[in-house]
C-alpha cells in the first residue's frame, strides 16, 4: 500500500511537470466540420529543415503533398474524409537521428447533408433431404427451413449519427437457434449521438474501459457517454445485464443487472496518451445462481470502485496504474450462512514505446498485479483472485530477427504461515527469424524457437518442489499459393526431483491452392508419459479439400481421424473417431432467388471406452434460397 | 450458641436447596467424537462416519431428550463453510429419569463431503472441522472432530487443473454471428484456472451438412499446452473459421486435462449463402513489385487522377503468429483480416515508391499486403488495386 501510494505521487508529479518540449511549436488552423476535404495549415514557431519533418494525418503521411512556406505548412486533404475525428501530428528528426512525434491538433468531420447507408446480408433456404442408409442419431426432418440475416444501418446528419447492427436467426429444427425458438433475434447494438459529444448505446456492447475492475464485460444493456470539453473529461453511465443472452424475449438480458459510472479526465483530450485519470464505480444485483464460472458462488450483490491512472513520459514511457476495492454479499443458501466479503486489487504497468523510424525495434515492460482472495468484481468476471504477480518482458527485433524475453513471478496472495502458499517463477524466451530463401519451393521462411522454464514451490503441511521445462521449434514456409509448417515441442514436468509427466508433440501441416482446388492438411501426434500412471498417445490427421470450378459448382471433402491410446494405471483406453464429409453442389439459378441441388455425405465411426457409435448419412438436398446482399 | 445453631441450619437448608435444585436439571457430563478416518482426499466426494460418545444425567422431574443442533463444517479459521443436513442415528435420545445417575450414550453421525466444500476449506488451510452442539436440559456442549485434507491439487504437478471460468466468443465478442460468405471470422477462448497441468486445447467444427441431422464435429486445431500462469489465465485463438458453406456452423472449444476431465463451450454462426464474388480486377490492377527490386512498388497511371494513396496492411494472422492457419480459404479472395500499418499520399506523377520510404508504426511485422487507391480532383475514389503480398524484411 505504501509503495503504491508513493508511486502514485511520483506519477502525478511526472504528469504535471512540464514535459520537455521540442524547440518547434506547431498549431493547426480552425476547421469547419462540414468540410470533408479541409485545407490544413500548420503554423510553425521555427523553420523546418528539408527532409527533417513529416506531416501525418492519423496513420497516413501527407508530406509528399505538403507545401512548406515561411513559418507554415499547407496541404489540401486529397480524399473525402468520413465522419469522425482526425489527429494531425508532426514528426521531427533530431540530431541523434531519432524521430519525435508531436501532436499538432485534431479536427472533426461531420456531414452537411443527411446520408443513410445500409447493408443487408440475408439468406433463407428451404430444403428437403432424402436419407439413404443408416442415419446417425437424430433423423433429419423431411422439410428443413433455415435462414439468417445480418443488418447494418447508419444515418448521418450534420454531426448526428444513428446506427446499429443486428443478426437474426431461423431454423425449423429445435435446438440450433441459441434461444431454443425457431426464429429469433440474435445479438444487436444500436447507437445514437452527436459526433464525439455524446452517444447512447443500446444492446450488446462494452463500455469504453479496461482494467482490473472492468474487463471483457460485453453484455446487453444501455450506456450513455457524454464528453465535457470544459473539464477535459468524459462521463459514461451504464446499466447492463449480468449474463450474456440472445433473443428478443430478453433484449436487455435476464434477471440481475450491473450499473455503474465511469469518469475519464484527460490532461490533453487531443493527446490521450499524455495523461488520463479514470474513476469507476459499479454495483450489481443478482437473484439467480447462474454464473459464467464452474465453481463461482454468485454474490447476491456486489460493488466495486477503482481509480486508474494512465500517462506517458517524454513519449518514451507509458504507464498504467490502478487500485480497486470490492465488496460482495453472499446470501445464506442452506449450506452456508450469509456473509460479506471485502477485497482489494492493484495493478501497475510501465512500458516503453518503440523509437520511431529506427532500425532497432525495442520495447520493454514491467507489471505488478496483486488481487486479494476476497476480490470480486461484477464487471470483470474473469479476474483471478488470490494471486500476486510480477512480470518483466522485453522485445527486440531488427531485420528478420525478433527476440522476446519474459520473466514472471507469481504466488498466492494469502500470506499466512499456517496456510500452504504456492510460489512460481517462469522464464520464457521466444526467438524468430524470417527471411526469403529465394527458393521457389520455400518462399518466405520463418523459423521460431520457444524455451520455457518454470520452478514452483509449495509451503505448508506437504511442501513440494516442481519444475517444468518446455522447448518448441517451428519451421514455416509461405508462398502465395502454398504454405506448410512443421513443429516439434517437448514438455518435461518434475516434482520433488521425480518425473511427473513428459510430453512430445509433433505437427505437420500444409495448405495449397492448385487452380481452384484449395487444400489443408494437418497431422498431429502427441505422446505423454505419466510415470506411475501409464502413457497417453494421441494422433490426429485431417485433410480438407475444396474446389470450385466456377461460382456455381462447388465440391468439398473433409477427412478427420482422431485416435487416443492410453495405458493407464488401472485400465487401457483406445478411443477412435473417424469422420468424413463430402459434398457436391450445383447452383442452377443465381440472383435474388436461387435453386441449388447438393449431395452431401457424412460418415462417423466413434469408439470409446464406454460405447461406440457408427453411422452413415447420405443426404440429397434440394434447396431453394432467397439471397440478398448489398 | 443458639445463633450458631440457627446459622448452621440455614446453611444446611441452603445446601440442600442447591443440591435439590441441581438434581432437578440434567447435564452433559462428557462428550467426545471420533471418525472412521482422519484424512480426506481433495477433489472428490467422500463420506465419513463420526461416532459421538458421552454421558449425561437427567433431571429428577422426568426424562428429557438429548437434543442435537445441526452439524456445521468449519474451515481452519473457524469460519462456517456449510451446515450439514445429515441426521444423527438415532435422531433423538431420551435420557431416562435417573435421579442423578449417569447415562452413557453412543451416536452415529454419517456425513458426506462434496469436492466444492473441500476446495473452499483448502483455500484457507489444510484442515476442516465438523462441529455439532448437544443440549441436555439447558446444558449445551459442542463436540468437534478435525480432519486433515491431503495435498491440494495446486500443490501437485500431476494434479488436474481446477477450472474457474471458460468463455468462448467470436472476435466481435458476440456468441452468435451471421456472416456473409467468405467473411474472415475468428474466435477466441478465455480460460481461467487454479493449479497447473498439461492440457489439450481443441477447436472443433460441425459443418452445415452435419448439423442437418446430428452434429458431427471435426477437428480444426489441437494444441498441447502446459498451463501454469494463473494471473493472466489462458487466451486461445481459433484458426480462421470456414465460411464457404451456407447454413449453421457449431464451433466447440474444449479443454481436456490428463485426468480425463473435459470442459467445453459451443457457440454458433450462420453463413449467408454464397454470392458470386466480386471480381478483383479493376482499375490499378497492374500494381506489382519490380522483379529485381523486391522493395520497390510500382503501379499504372490512370486518367483524371489527382493523387494516389498507397496503403500497407498486415494480416492479423501472419506467418510470425503461432496460430497457424490450417484451413485457409484461398479462392481468389484476399485475407480480409487486415490491419492498416501505414499509408502515404502521393502526387499524380508518382507511380513508383520504395516501401522503406514509408513511416511504419510497427516495423516488427514481416508479412504484409499493399495496394494503391486513386482519387480525382474532387477527392472521390476512382480506382483501387488488388491487395498484393509484400515482404517487409527484404
Amino acid at each position: 500500500m505504501t509503495r503504491i501510494a508513493v508511486l502514485f505521487s511520483a506519477l502525478v508529479l511526472w504528469l504535471i511537470a512540464p514535459a520537455a518540449q521540442s524547440n518547434t511549436v506547431a498549431s493547426l488552423n480552425p476547421l469547419d466540420c462540414e468540410n470533408t476535404r479541409p485545407e490544413l495549415v500548420v503554423q510553425m514557431s521555427s523553420p523546418l529543415a528539408a527532409g527533417q519533418w513529416r506531416l501525418m494525418l492519423n496513420d497516413a503521411d501527407l508530406t509528399p503533398l505538403t507545401n512548406q512556406g515561411e513559418g507554415f505548412l499547407r496541404v489540401q486533404v486529397p480524399e473525402k474524409l468520413g465522419v469522425g475525428t482526425y489527429r494531425v501530428m508532426l514528426m521531427l528528426a533530431e540530431d541523434t537521428g531519432i524521430w519525435r512525434q508531436q501532436s499538432v491538433g485534431a479536427f472533426e468531420v461531420c456531414v452537411a447533408q443527411s446520408t443513410t447507408t445500409y447493408q443487408l446480408n440475408s439468406h433463407l433456404a428451404a430444403s428437403s433431404e432424402l436419407t439413404a442408409n443408416t442415419p446417425l442419431g437424430q433423423r433429419p426432418d423431411d422439410l428443413v427451413t433455415q435462414g439468417g440475416a445480418a443488418v447494418r444501418l447508419e444515418h448521418l446528419s450534420r454531426g448526428w449519427k444513428a446506427g446499429g447492427d443486428a443478426n437474426f436467426v431461423y431454423d425449423s429444427r429445435n435446438g440450433l437457434v441459441p434461444s431454443g425458438r425457431e426464429f429469433d433475434l440474435g445479438q444487436y447494438r444500436l447507437s445514437w449521438g452527436k459526433a464525439e459529444a455524446w452517444r447512447l448505446t443500446l444492446g450488446h456492447h462494452n463500455v469504453e474501459a479496461d482494467g482490473v475492475a472492468v474487463s471483457n464485460f460485453h453484455r446487453p444493456g444501455l450506456s450513455l457517454g457524454v464528453k465535457l470539453p470544459a473539464l477535459n473529461s468524459r462521463v459514461q453511465g451504464f446499466h447492463q445485464a449480468n449474463q450474456d443472452s440472445t433473443g428478443w424475449q430478453t433484449p436487455l438480458g435476464g434477471k440481475g443487472h450491473t450499473s455503474g459510472l465511469i469518469w475519464d479526465v484527460w490532461v490533453d483530450p487531443d493527446n490521450p496518451g499524455r495523461g488520463q485519470l479514470t474513476g469507476m464505480h459499479a454495483r450489481s444485483e443478482s437473484d439467480t445462481d447462474t454464473t459464467d464460472g464452474f465453481f463461482f458462488p454468485t454474490p447476491e450483490s456486489s460493488r466495486v470502485h477503482s481509480l486508474q491512472l494512465r500517462g506517458g513520459w517524454q513519449s518514451y514511457l507509458q504507464l498504467r496504474a490502478e487500485k480497486a476495492r470490492s465488496s460482495a454479499d453472499f446470501a445464506a443458501d442452506g449450506f452456508s450462512e450469509s456473509r460479506r466479503q471485502r477485497g482489494a486489487a492493484e495493478y501497475l504497468k510501465i512500458e516503453s514505446t518503440p523509437l520511431p523510424a529506427s532500425s532497432w525495434y525495442w520495447t520493454a515492460q514491467a507489471s505488478h498485479q496483486e488481487v486479494d482472495r476476497e476480490f470480486v468484481s461484477p464487471t470483470n468476471p474473469f479476474i483471478q483472485a488470490n494471486v500476486r504477480s510480477r512480470e518483466f518482458a522485453t522485445h527486440l527485433s531488427r531485420g528478420g530477427l525478433s527476440v522476446d524475453l519474459t520473466h514472471t513471478r507469481e504466488r498466492d496472495n494469502l500470506d499466512r504461515s499456517d496456510v500452504a502458499t504456492n510460489h512460481q517463477q517462469l522464464s520464457r524466451i521466444d526467438m524468430g527469424y524470417s527471411f526469403n530463401s529465394g527458393l521457389r519451393l520455400l518462399g518466405q521462411t520463418y523459423l521460431s524457437a520457444n524455451l520455457e522454464h518454470a520452478e514452483r514451490t509449495s509451503t505448508g503441511l506437504f511442501p513440494t518442489e516442481g519444475e517444468v521445462r518446455s522447448v518448441a521449434t517451428r519451421v514455416q514456409h509461405g508462398l502465395e499459393k502454398l504454405s506448410w509448417h512443421w513443429q516439434v515441442s517437448h514438455i518435461n514436468a518434475q516434482s520433488d526431483g521425480m518425473l511427473e509427466n513428459r510430453s512430445l508433440n509433433t505437427e505437420l501441416g500444409a495448405s495449397f491452392k492448385l487452380g481452384s482446388l484449395a487444400t489443408g492438411l494437418a497431422i498431429t501426434r502427441q505422446q505423454t508419459d505419466l510415470p506411475g500412471n501409464g502413457q497417453r498417445n494421441f494422433f490426429h490427421y485431417a485433410l480438407n479439400l475444396r474446389a470450385a470450378s466456377d461460382a456455381k459448382t462447388q465440391f468439398y471433402l473433409n477427412l478427420d481421424y482422431n485416435e487416443l491410446e492410453e495405458q493407464g494405471a488401472f485400465f487401457d483406453v483406445h478411443d477412435q473417431r473417424r469422420s468424413a464429409g463430402i459434398g457436391l453442389s450445383r447452383t442452377f439459378l443465381e440472383g435474388p432467388a436461387s435453386v441449388k441441388l447438393s449431395l452431401t455425405g457424412s460418415y462417423l465411426h466413434q469408439q470409446q471406452l464406454f460405447g461406440s457409435e457408427e453411422g452413415l448419412q447420405l443426404l440429397l438436398r434440394l434447396e431453394i434460397a432467397a439471397n440478398h446482399s448489398s | 450458641m443458639r445463633l450458631r445453631k440457627q446459622l448452621f441450619q440455614s446453611c444446611l437448608s441452603l445446601a440442600l436447596l442447591c443440591s435439590v435444585t441441581a438434581a432437578a436439571w440434567g447435564e452433559i457430563l462428557s462428550l467426545s467424537g471420533t471418525a472412521n478416518t482422519s484424512m480426506l482426499e481433495p477433489g472428490q466426494s467422500q463420506s465419513v462416519v463420526i461416532t459421538w460418545t458421552g454421558s449425561a444425567t437427567g433431571g429428577e422431574e422426568g426424562g428429557s431428550p438429548l437434543l442435537f443442533d445441526a452439524g456445521e463444517w468449519l474451515d481452519s479459521t473457524g469460519a462456517l463453510l456449510e451446515v450439514s443436513r445429515t441426521r444423527l442415528s438415532p435422531t433423538e435420545l431420551e435420557i431416562p429419569l435417573t435421579g442423578g445417575n449417569t447415562f452413557e450414550f453412543t451416536l452415529r453421525d454419517p456425513q458426506v463431503l462434496s469436492p466444492e466444500l473441500l476446495n473452499r476449506a483448502l483455500a484457507v488451510g489444510n484442515t476442516i472441522v465438523f462441529r455439532r452442539v448437544f443440549t441436555q436440559d439447558g446444558d449445551r456442549r459442542s463436540g468437534e472432530v478435525v480432519f486433515q485434507i491431503g495435498a491440494p491439487p495446486a500443490m501437485r504437478d500431476t494434479a488436474s487443473l481446477v477450472p474457474v471460468a471458460l468463455d468462448v466468443r467470436f472476435d466481435s465478442q458476440r456468441t452468435v454471428e451471421v456472416v456473409p460468405n467468405h467473411a474472415a471470422l475468428g474466435a477466441y477462448a478465455r480460460f481461467h484456472y487454479r493449479g497447473v497441468g498439461l492440457t489439450t486445447l481443441t477447436w472443433e467444427l460441425a459443418d452445415p451438412s452435419s448439423t442437418s441431422a446430428t452434429p458431427l464435429f471435426r477437428t480444426l486445431d489441437v494444441e498441447r499446452r502446459y498451463l501454469q500462469r494463473q494471473a493472466a489465465g489462458a487466451l486461445i485463438e481459433s484458426p480462421l473459421l470456414p465460411a464457404y458453406s451456407a447454413g449453421w456452423h457449431l464451433l466447440r472449444f474444449s479443454v481436456s486435462t490428463d485426468d480425463g476431465a473435459v470442459y467445453s463451450r459451443v457457440i454458433r454462426y450462420y453463413v449467408v449463402d454464397p454470392v458470386a464474388p466480386k471480381s478483383p480486377e479493376g482499375p490499378l490492377a497492374e500494381v506489382q513489385l519490380v522483379p529485381d527490386k523486391p522493395g520497390q512498388l510500382t503501379w499504372a497511371t490512370l486518367p483524371d487522377v489527382a493523387s494516389y494513396k498507397l496503403e500497407i496492411h498486415t494480416p492479423m494472422h501472419d506467418l510470425s503468429d503461432n496460430r497457424f492457419l490450417k484451413e485457409r480459404v484461398l479462392l481468389g479472395l484476399d485475407d480480409q483480416r487486415l490491419k492498416l500499418l501505414a499509408a502515404v499520399y502521393l502526387p499524380a506523377n508518382t507511380t513508383t515508391l520504395n516501401w522503406t520510404d514509408i513511416v511504419i508504426s510497427d516495423p516488427a511485422q514481416a508479412d504484409a499486403r499493399w495496394r494503391v487507391l486513386a482519387f480525382d480532383a474532387g477527392g472521390d475514389l476512382i480506382g483501387i488495386s488488388k491487395l498484393q503480398p509484400l515482404n517487409l524484411k527484404n
